[in-house]
């Protein structure tokens, strides 16, 4: 599985949780290519966000990320990184 | 709960919230039952104690609403003698209901043998007064003339129970700000003002202005504008001088007979807002026919189980059939005062049966064909005044229309009509009868006559036995 | 409704999968419909999953926990992106109330839950109906299953719906459905819109998958309006963005900004709702 697809997972999950960030012209597109990232910090994800976004993970991707985890993110690009880890080994 | 209890709560949870309104004053409810206590006090340091029935006539509606108020915080029974009614019509009724004392304005508003009260004398004379004993709800305590328009007024008595379960099956006036043109005197306007000081709403008073109902709306933000079918017609000529109502303002129709032709020109051109209701003075509210609901057939709603229509055996018709309506409400009246034949014949089995023809349609609509009284039989062929009266009316000269019977030693009775047309159309009664004969056939008037003007009560309802007393002069 | 619930549950074995099965019955359960599974799992002594006992007492401290009673009001969906929310009453307990169009978020929501959004909006005064974009697109392509394009989709909500029979119709929107909010008011001639933290055309263009949508429609709405509705913008005092949104909207046409004082984020309605205040904060909206 690509990066592309754990971002595209991403920006979904994001998408469900009404991130407004997530949909803008000037961060989909370049976050999917892989040439922006943003902080969880700007991201101001509320309870329901988180949740959205590790259901989406858990139904796109088949990775079990619980809600409090996404802490030990500081970036989306972390993320990305960790779940492309556990699903190669 | 008395009235004076229930407007005292409100003058705690909404104080400052407006109970009467006119173009002079405003009474909040803190303020309204400051001033119906007084009255009341001073009402009874003056004599009036509640154990006689007290005559009421009071032009002011505020004046008019003051005197009620007070008289049943003090548990005293009342009737309207109303200023408009001629005297021999307002003696009469006094005489039925036995009133004791006159409580009016002028020397002209006496009764002969019938003690008299000066209602602004005693308000002058506001003291201190003792406080007003609490008196039992259940007491029947307002006297109001009942529905109908033959043969002598029946009269009811409610008690403040029955007002408050009249009020609370009544439409929510709660926040709302209501207009009637129609004076408080009048039966439906007493007991609507009444309803709406119940739940807290504000009744707008015209009290006097002479000002378009139009004009009325705007200037004190109406919410509802409460008309009788003759005043409906009113308002569309108001609206084409002054212009449309506020989109805030709903408009109900109520109290007789709303012909499609009426309902479609306000909605047209007077607000969409359009509701068209259906009740009697026994009974209260049945139903209300909003603003989707106005087609050929001038239904008025659908409404709640208590609304039954019968067949001649009495047993229930089915959906579409026409019978004769019965009706149930919380609060209604059960019996008519000093009138037992008419009791009787009205009032069955916890029902009250007010003599009209009606179908609860299909789809649930109540649709009230006129007074089964009303109904003409000519050579055993049924026909129902309301019928003609539609057909006619939709003919493009044709205002309104009124149909009834020329009695015939041969045919039994031969339904005639008389029309008013509309402002600068000609049509002659010929063509009129001819354009029925095609809708009805055999139920077709023989005759129709244009007249200027039909011949209406101070409600506005036709007076039909006039006009056949008219048509049996030979022709000119 | 509990006897679906649990078959629903049993399909569950991650934390997220448990999590979008309670997100999607928070999105569109009545209260009453939730108040009775939480009743319903206690009453019968089920044993449900941990995630489940969470949920149902979570829910039961957000609809109840301050003792207030259970509105009535009975869901009844009226087409995929819609659903209507009424206590049971005939056409005179109908005409007393007000009609509510209430355009959601990207999530679907109001900022919160639906059921606990009506816990505070006293079921005789109101009738809700609640619409959802699943495409996230501010509502652009119309209401599912009402239409291609959002004047289709409004008109056709509008003959389903009947505003003339209430006593007043007005518009709620939230976030992402603040535009269709305004739109509906002006083009329905609704009394009222109130737009809370509510985007604009402006958010139009800056979103990627509406970026080539037009808003035209909305311009002329606003130009053909015999009467505009009076307009309610809802911001926190100190969410700069939203504050944004307000003063662009303002622009377009006539309307009052309501500044939420102290409010830093963009959910002020739950944040309102934390402080206690959002009776009062409703009741100055809606009535």
């Amino acid at each position: 599985m690509d990066a592309r697809t754990i971002r595209e997972a991403l920006v979904e999950g994001l998408e469900a949780g009404a991130v407004a960030k997530a949909s803008r012209v000037d961060f989909r597109g370049p976050f999917l290519d892989g040439a922006l990232d943003a902080t969880f910090a700007e991201l101001e994800l509320d309870s329901l966000a988180r949740m959205e976004l590790c259901i989406a993970i858990e139904v796109a991707l088949g990775v079990s990320l619980a809600p409090e985890e996404l802490e030990r993110y500081p970036t989306l690009g972390a993320l990305v990184a960790d779940i492309e880890e556990r699903l190669r080994g | 709960m008395t009235f004076a209890e229930r407007l005292e709560r409100h003058a705690r949870d909404r104080a400052d919230v407006p109970a009467l309104v006119s173009a002079r004053a405003t009474l909040t409810f803190g303020a309204l039952v400051h001033e119906v206590d007084r009255l009341a006090r001073t009402l009874r340091a003056s004599g009036i104690d509640g154990s006689r029935i007290v005559g009421v006539t009071v032009r002011g509606e505020i004046d008019h609403l003051l005197a009620t108020l007070a008289l049943l915080a003090l548990g005293c029974p009342m009737v309207a003698l109303a200023s408009r009614e001629p005297a021999a019509t307002r003696a009469r009724l006094a005489l039925r209901v036995g009133v004791a004392l006159v409580l009016g304005e002028r020397p002209d508003d006496a009764i002969d043998g019938v003690p008299f009260a000066d209602f602004h004398a005693i308000r002058a004379n506001a003291g201190a007064g003792s406080a007003v004993p609490r008196h039992d709800p259940s007491r029947p305590l307002l006297y109001l003339t009942g529905s109908g328009t033959t043969g002598e007024p029946k009269i009811i008595a409610f008690s403040e129970r029955d007002l408050s379960m009249q009020s609370d099956a009544h439409i929510d006036y709660s926040r709302e700000r209501v207009l009637r043109p129609a004076h408080v005197e009048y039966n439906n306007s007493k007991r609507m003002r009444l309803y709406t000081l119940w739940q807290g709403g504000t009744c707008i008073l015209a009290d006097g202005a002479t000002d378009a109902p139009t004009l009325l709306c705007a200037r004190h933000a109406v919410t509802w504008l409460e008309l009788s079918p003759m005043h409906g017609a009113s308002l569309l000529e108001a609206t084409r001088v002054h212009g449309p109502l506020p989109a805030y303002t709903r408009v109900r129709i109520g109290g007789a007979r709303a012909p499609i032709a009426l309902r479609r020109a306000i909605l047209a051109e007077v607000t969409p807002r359009l509701y068209v209701s259906y009740g009697t003075t026994e009974t209260s509210f049945v139903s209300v026919a909003d603003p989707t609901m106005h087609d050929e057939r001038e239904p008025v709603g659908r409404p709640t189980p208590d609304t039954e229509v019968l067949r001649a055996d009495r047993t229930r018709a089915a959906p579409g059939e026409s019978g004769t309506i019965r009706l149930r409400a919380p609060g209604m009246a059960t019996a008519y005062v000093g009138d037992d034949v008419a009791t009787v014949r009205h009032f069955r089995d916890g029902w009250f049966e007010p003599g009209d023809l009606a179908t609860l349609d299909v789809d649930g609509q109540l649709i009230i064909h006129g007074r089964a009284d009303d109904m003409m039989i000519m050579n055993g062929i049924n026909i129902y005044p309301v019928e003609i009266e539609r057909i006619l009316e939709r003919h493009p000269a044709v205002e309104t229309a009124a149909a009834f019977p020329l009695p015939s030693g041969v045919h039994g009775q031969i339904p005639v009509a008389a029309v008013e047309l509309r402002a600068g159309m000609r049509c002659a009664g010929g063509e009129l009868v001819a354009f029925a004969r095609d809708a009805l056939g055999v139920r077709a008037p023989r005759r129709v006559e244009v007249v200027a003007a039909l011949p209406r009560n101070a409600q506005g309802k036709v007076l039909k036995r006039e006009l056949a007393a008219g048509f049996a002069r030979p022709d000119a | 409704m509990v006897d679906a619930y649990l078959a629903k549950l049993a399909l569950c074995t991650t934390p997220n999968q448990f999590n979008r099965l309670h997100i999607a019955l928070e999105s569109l359960l009545a209260p009453a419909e939730i108040c009775a599974l939480i009743d319903g799992v206690r009453e019968r002594s089920l044993a449900v999953p941990p995630a489940s006992v969470y949920w149902l007492g979570q829910m039961d401290t957000l609809l109840r926990g301050d003792g207030r009673r259970v509105q009535g009001y009975v869901r009844h969906a009226i087409a995929q992106g819609a659903s209507a929310y009424a206590a049971p009453g005939d056409d005179r307990a109908r005409m007393g109330r007000t009609l509510v169009l209430a355009f959601t978020g990207d999530a679907g929501r109001l900022m919160m839950p639906i059921s606990l959004f009506l816990q505070h909006c006293p079921a005789d005064r109101y009738e809700f109906v609640l619409l959802t974009d699943q495409t996230r697109s501010f509502f652009l392509p119309g209401i599912t299953g009402l239409g291609n394009d959002f004047p289709t989709s409004i008109a056709r909500l509008r003959d389903l719906c009947a505003p003339s029979r209430f006593g007043r119709a007005i518009s709620f929107g939230t976030s992402a459905g603040g535009l269709a909010t305004v739109w509906a008011a002006v083009a329905l001639g609704l009394a009222r819109a109130v737009s809370v933290g509510g985007v604009t055309p402006a958010e139009v263009t800056e979103r990627d998958r509406t970026k080539h949508m037009s808003t035209e429609a909305f311009d002329d709405a606003i130009r053909r309006a015999t009467r505009l509705p009076e307009v309610l913008l809802v911001a926190g005092e100190r969410h700069e963005r939203d504050q944004g949104k307000a003063l662009t909207m303002s622009a377009l046409l006539p309307a009052t900004t309501i500044t939420v004082p102290g409010a830093e984020n963009h959910n002020v309605l739950f944040d309102v709702w934390k402080a206690g205040g959002l009776d009062d904060l409703l009741d100055r909206l809606l009535a």
